[in-house]
């Protein structure tokens, strides 16, 4: 403030003397005027005005980024006249006199007298010392740059009360925050309940009866954590928690669009992530593989396949607009990266600034520009290293042996081939068609790009001559003769290893990458309010890839970068409370939710990076908790509701839908039909496998899974909906499969005699078994009256049965 | 304390609330509306919409938008001075393939109708004509996309889940939104094109059988009696109030779900009822062509509509030519002849039976396909897609009849004047529904959402 003040006595000085502006211009400016220009008026035009107005768009021919554009003006006139406010366009223009800008609000009054002071002057425009960089950054407001997300991770103080409710740190950010507001959390849930609760956000499944039976007669903290412990020790705790990365990452095993063809092998990449949480892979390597696996390590088989991540956009192979096609993909993959890793959405700063969050247009395309070297591959190397030296010697064998026919065929089928190849080339757009035709040495590396598109469409083609309705005559038989003798060989040949989708670069020399409809070129960089330099790229020499992805992973596993582990502690937070500490898990901008314990957050981000990024650690934490063992009543119910209805501060434990496939994986497990089969190739969804193994073909989602609010695989998903509609009461009551597994249920249950007796043993069996809790004397009384109407009992058990399944506590965790 | 779980009550009570009818019953909407700044900015002049989609593309030259100087180049190639496109076949050097109609003007503001389409001719008086719609998509699955959410990426929520957002449904014991092929099953990009995308799954489009049950799950399998039936959902409400009594108050849920069972019993009695067509007379049905093999099945669809309207449901897509019918890369004399049969006289059916029960003037009716067709030939006798300039008509919800709006140049291959992108197509068809495409929003991801992609702009000559 002191400054300014300087600074206008200053300027009021120098309007006293009535100096010239010319003589100001000539003058160096004084260091009061570089530092109002560098605090107030540079980056008042950057934020303002430079995207319409800067070096990527003038708008109405108008540049405002230097005095000699400001000078010699628009469309409009001059646009400052040095040391004449009055005579200056941009003032008038501010003022919302005549023009209008900027145009979607008008600047603070504050901000105008500034430009107004500045004009007066005499518009000194300092020699800029600032880097392209820090230019950059002259685009952000203070808020912006102080925003909670972007600092860094504090290890905050914990909170010290000695209240026996505490069982970890998380109950003291907890119980500070309810304390403050003048409530106390709830007791820790009865042994049947928390169990139920346990098993569910662990493994998806609910405990068996006799665990049950166990716990309830033993709920000592030892037997809970034990409990804990195998259950993260288990493979069902990997198919659980895998569910939510692949909602993440958009997983499917299909192209989408129209032809939405099978991707095969693709599944590798769904085991790859179960496995990784089964066996507690450091989040760190995690992401370092699925995003560089093939340059950091080459040789790994599992990083080959966690680069699958960069393959799961949606695609159509009968698009012959190569160009757009591809952009869509690299947005895809932009968009993704950013929802998932960083908890930042870009894909609003793809065709301009970010209204909202300090996200630049160039920060999208910076981030893009890691992936612009992509080329998908399918790899042979889901096999150990011997078994492929042993296919390669047999077919090398096989080869030998065809070697003659094989020439003779491919004679007969080239000029066929090769017409056929140009005839679709031709076919391309102008803007795409003239590089298919040179050799694949000759195209740039962007070209090879394209045509890698184009060939996949035209080698489609290629597959589909019918050579033997082809050839006539002699050549037909010529024709015939050959393939008969190659089928000879056919057994020395061996059986085809299986090929997986993983990634490349087009080579170690990467494409331009351009900012969306421009000709201005940016290089690889991160988030330019976290850093704005260009990201100092490392290519390994000889290697075949840029090393950009590399860069990357390691900016985003860095244990200074404030947002991955923060997204990460949160994401996982929010699968066992229903919502995250920050509610828009894949949003920490502006438009996002604050963090309702920004501590416990930080807590939580720190103890992840400090225990070498183990995700189990942090469930531990969390399970270990009275937080997460809460009941879901609390006594000072109705005063909590009066000051915090939606439970921010976590006076209870929230009561939660199960999701899609818990859902579908609970009736099997109730019916006794579930096949806990673990991994593999993906099955039909008649099959009594777990939901995450079944196909997921993104045309045809599963019925089932689709009512109950599953993905579409499409968009990444961070958190799954729960609606309530009358069709899914429909389907609960009607659907075939569903009335299957109740009469599957009811016929492995069925009481033998209708002697209450009986009855009574096989309701509380059903009620332990679908509920995991014993069963209450007015419900065996209900169960009683409907058993004995005048129906069988066979037919009044199955409808029992299927009720059972149709309730809400069957839906429902509390 | 509050959270922002629930960007607004609607969705509030809708994604915990008991489905579609309750919203719009409930008379929330309507303050709901008012607050966020939905409230037509202008009298909505239209209640529902009808949407024909002729999928796989009609062509516009052959049907509603007649090209003298098409004749006159037949055989060349397509002089340059039309500029270069993309042909997704690529037959870029192919031939003009001169139109075999014969044309006539129609009804009495003169509206150019072929004889492809005799009974549509005979409501143009009813109809506006945009001669001039444009889009993105070279393919079936990029256009057929873009036609239903403005984007030709799949992902987003269709038009008519926007609807339903914005205007919930006027029955409770129906669907808001409804789709019905004439062919299940068989539509490009499936069921993603009634998906409510990223909104919550309250709004997406129901698909409706022409067949028993009409939807699916609608029965129980096999032959439960509707007393068992009843004392199953009797004991249903039992167990979940026992449940719901003390929880109820922590998870408002349970209450909706206990509803929702009250609701699909009520459905399974109005769907059946919706689409029992017994008392429909012989001539209506014949009016709908359902007296005639070529024309009873869509015939059928369009009646369903007709009923499904008057019954509240906001929004019905009806597809014909399901599985890109209309896709006449070849032959296009057979393919079009064949398809103008079937749809021709149902299509006509439906307006005037509209018209004459009143309905129109509040029904909004939209024919049209993906893309149309391009001037110059494929395979020597068929068109490839023409995303660049196409026609689609309009019919009542406040459209005036009697109009052509837009050209295409001398050969039909771009539009020209007034030129309509799908997206303002959509934010025409919102503003005549009474909703400012601009503010209608959803926020998803940290995004503020809108329908039409926070382009578009309506085309206000429609109303005359």
């Amino acid at each position: 403030m002191r400054c300014n003040l300087a600074f206008f006595t200053f300027v009021f000085a120098l309007l006293n003397l009535a100096l010239s502006n010319t003589f100001l211009m000539a003058q160096a400016e004084s260091s009061q005027q570089v530092k109002f220009f560098e605090e107030k008026i540079r980056p008042l035009l950057a934020r303002h005005c430079y995207e319409c107005h800067g070096d990527k768009k003038q708008k109405s021919g108008l540049r405002v980024d230097s005095i000699d554009a400001l000078i010699k003006g628009g469309d409009s006139g001059q646009a400052v006249v040095p040391g004449k406010p009055g005579e200056s366009l941009l003032l008038a223009a501010v003022n919302y006199d005549g023009l209008e800008m900027p145009p979607k609000e008008k600047l603070s009054s504050e901000e105008i007298d500034h430009l107004a002071t500045w004009i007066r002057s005499g518009a000194p425009w300092p020699q800029s010392n600032l880097t392209p960089a820090q230019n950059l950054t002259l685009r952000f407001t203070e808020s912006q740059k102080n925003f909670w997300a972007f600092q860094p991770i504090q290890i905050p103080r914990i909170p010290n009360s000695n209240s026996p409710w505490v069982t970890n740190a998380i109950d003291q950010f907890v119980l500070q925050k309810l304390n403050a507001h003048d409530l106390s959390p709830a007791q820790i849930a009865n042994p049947e309940k928390l169990l139920r609760r346990l098993y569910f956000d662990l493994t998806g499944l609910a405990p068996s009866s006799d665990t049950v039976t166990d716990f309830i007669a033993d709920p000592s903290e030892e037997h809970y954590r034990s409990i804990v412990d195998s259950l993260l020790a288990s493979p069902q705790y990997g198919e659980r928690w895998a569910r939510f990365w692949l909602d993440l990452v958009r997983y499917a095993e299909s192209d989408g669009y129209n032809s939405d063809s099978y991707r095969s092998g693709a599944w590798h990449y769904r085991d790859y992530v179960i496995k990784a949480f089964q066996n507690d892979k450091p989040y760190d390597q995690f992401i370092q593989e699925q995003l560089a696996g093939d340059e950091l390590a080459p040789q790994n088989l599992e990083a080959q396949i966690a680069t699958g991540y960069l393959r799961h956009w949606i695609y159509e192979y009968n698009q012959r607009d190569a160009k757009s096609q591809w952009a869509i993909i690299l947005n895809d993959i932009t968009d993704v990266t950013g929802d998932t890793f960083l908890g930042m959405g870009m894909s609003c700063a793809r065709c301009h600034d970010h209204k909202f969050d300090p996200i630049l247009q160039e920060d999208y395309f910076r981030l893009q520009a890691f992936f612009s070297p992509l080329l998908p591959i399918n790899r042979i190397i889901n096999a150990p290293a011997e078994k492929i030296a042993e296919y390669q010697q047999k077919l090398l064998i096989w080869e030998e042996a065809t070697k003659d026919v094989r020439q003779q065929i491919d004679e007969m089928q080239a000029s066929q081939k090769k017409s056929s190849r140009h005839a679709q080339y031709s076919k391309f757009p102008l803007d795409v068609r003239p590089f298919l035709f040179k050799s694949p040495a000759e195209r740039s590396p962007y070209e090879q790009q394209l045509a890698y598109l184009a060939d996949l469409q035209v080698d489609a083609q290629i597959t589909k001559i019918k050579w033997e309705d082809h050839f006539k005559d002699d050549k037909k038989a010529q024709w015939e003769e050959l393939t008969a003798k190659l089928k000879e060989f056919d057994k020395l040949k061996p059986l085809a290893l299986e090929v997986l989708p993983t990634i490349t670069d087009v080579g170690a020399n990467p494409p331009e990458t351009f900012i969306q409809d421009t000709d201005e070129l940016v290089q690889p960089g991160i988030l330019s309010i976290i850093d704005p330099s260009d990201t100092l790229i490392q290519q390994n020499v000889g290697a075949p890839t840029t090393g950009r992805r590399t860069a990357l992973a390691h900016w985003i596993t860095n244990k200074k970068n404030p947002l991955t582990s923060r997204v990460m502690v949160n994401r996982i937070w929010q699968h066992y409370f229903g919502e995250g500490i920050v509610a828009t898990p894949s949003d920490f901008g502006i438009l996002g939710s604050r963090p309702t314990h920004p501590e416990l957050l930080d807590y939580l981000a720190s103890e992840l990076t400090s225990n070498k990024w183990s995700i189990k650690h942090i469930h531990r934490l969390i399970l270990h908790s009275s937080t997460y063992r809460q009941s879901a009543m609390n006594p000072m119910g109705e005063k909590a509701r009066g000051i915090d209805f939606d439970n921010v501060l976590l006076w209870r434990a929230n009561v939660r839908r199960l999701d899609a496939e818990q859902i579908r994986d609970s009736l099997l497990a109730a019916s006794g039909e579930l096949d806990r089969k673990s991994l593999g190739p993906p099955v039909e969804a008649s099959k009594p496998r777990r939901s995450i193994y079944l196909k997921v073909i993104r045309n045809q989602p599963n019925e089932l899974l689709m009512a109950f609010d599953g993905t579409d695989n499409i968009l990444s998903t961070p958190e799954r909906m729960t609606t309530t509609t009358p069709n899914q009461a429909l389907l609960v009551l009607n659907n075939d499969w569903i009335v299957e597994r109740a009469n599957k249920l009811a016929a492995n249950t069925e009481p033998d005699d209708a002697s209450p007796k009986t009855l009574d043993a096989a309701v509380s069996h059903l009620h332990l078994h679908l509920f995991g809790r014993p069963v209450q004397d007015t419900e065996l009384a209900t169960a009683h009256k409907f058993l004995t109407k005048n129906t069988s009992l066979s037919a009044n058990w199955q409808d029992y049965c299927h009720v059972l399944l149709c309730s809400n506590e069957f839906f429902y965790l509390d | 304390m509050t959270s922002n779980r629930f960007q607004t009550r609607r969705e509030m009570l809708s994604r915990a609330g008991a489905g579609f009818g309750a919203i719009a019953l409930s008379g929330l909407l309507q303050d709901e509306r008012v607050r966020a700044g939905e409230k037509a900015h202008h009298t909505p002049t239209a209640k529902n919409v009808i949407f024909l989609f002729m999928e796989g593309g009609p062509s516009a030259m052959d049907l509603f938008d007649p090209k003298p100087k098409l004749r006159e180049l037949a055989g060349q190639p397509l002089p340059d001075s039309f500029g270069p496109i993309i042909t997704p076949m690529g037959e870029y050097n192919a031939p003009l393939l001169a139109d075999k109609r014969k044309w006539k003007q129609h009804g009495e503001a003169g509206t150019w109708v072929s004889d492809w389409l005799p009974n549509i001719a005979n409501c143009v008086d009813d109809i506006a004509v945009i001669r001039s719609l444009h889009g993105n998509g070279l393919n079936h699955s990029n256009g057929v996309c873009q036609m239903n959410t403005c984007s030709i990426r799949g992902g987003r929520p269709s038009l008519g889940s926007w609807v339903s957002y914005g205007l919930g449904t006027e029955n409770s014991n129906l669907p808001g939104f409804v789709v019905l092929e004439d062919i299940p099953n068989k539509v490009f990009n499936k069921s993603r094109n009634w998906s409510a995308g990223f909104m919550p799954a309250v709004y997406q489009g129901t698909a409706l059988y022409n067949s028993n049950p009409p939807i699916k799950n609608l029965t129980p399998p096999g032959s439960l009696s509707s007393d068992r039936q009843l004392e199953k959902l009797e004991l249903l409400t039992t167990v979940n109030k026992r449940h719901a009594s003390k929880l109820s108050k922590e998870q408002s849920e349970l209450e909706a779900r206990i509803e929702s069972f009250e609701l699909a019993y009520r459905m399974q009695q109005a769907a059946p009822d919706a689409v029992d067509l017994a008392s429909e007379t012989e001539e209506t049905k014949k009016l709908y062509g359902m007296d005639q093999d070529d024309t009873k099945d869509f015939g059928k669809n369009c009646l369903l509509a007709r009923r499904l309207v008057e019954r509240g449901v906001r929004f019905v897509q009806l597809y014909h030519g399901c599985g890109s019918k209309w896709d006449a890369h070849q032959n296009i004399e057979s393919n079009h002849t064949k398809n103008c049969k079937a749809s021709d006289k149902p299509v006509a059916g439906l307006i005037q039976d509209l018209k004459r029960r009143g309905l129109l003037e509040e029904t909004l009716v939209i024919w049209g396909g993906e893309f149309g067709r391009t001037p110059m030939s494929e395979k020597g006798t068929g068109r490839d897609h023409n995303a660049y300039g196409f026609t689609m008509f309009m019919a009542g919800g406040g459209v005036k009849g009697g109009q052509v709006i837009g050209t295409t140049d001398e050969v039909g291959l771009h539009a020209v004047e007034d030129r309509m992108h799908i997206k303002d197509l959509h934010t025409t068809i919102l503003y005549l529904l009474g909703i400012d495409n601009m503010k209608l929003v959803y926020h998803h991801q940290g995004r503020p959402e809108r329908p039409t992609l926070n382009e578009g702009s309506p085309m206000l000559k429609l109303l005359g």
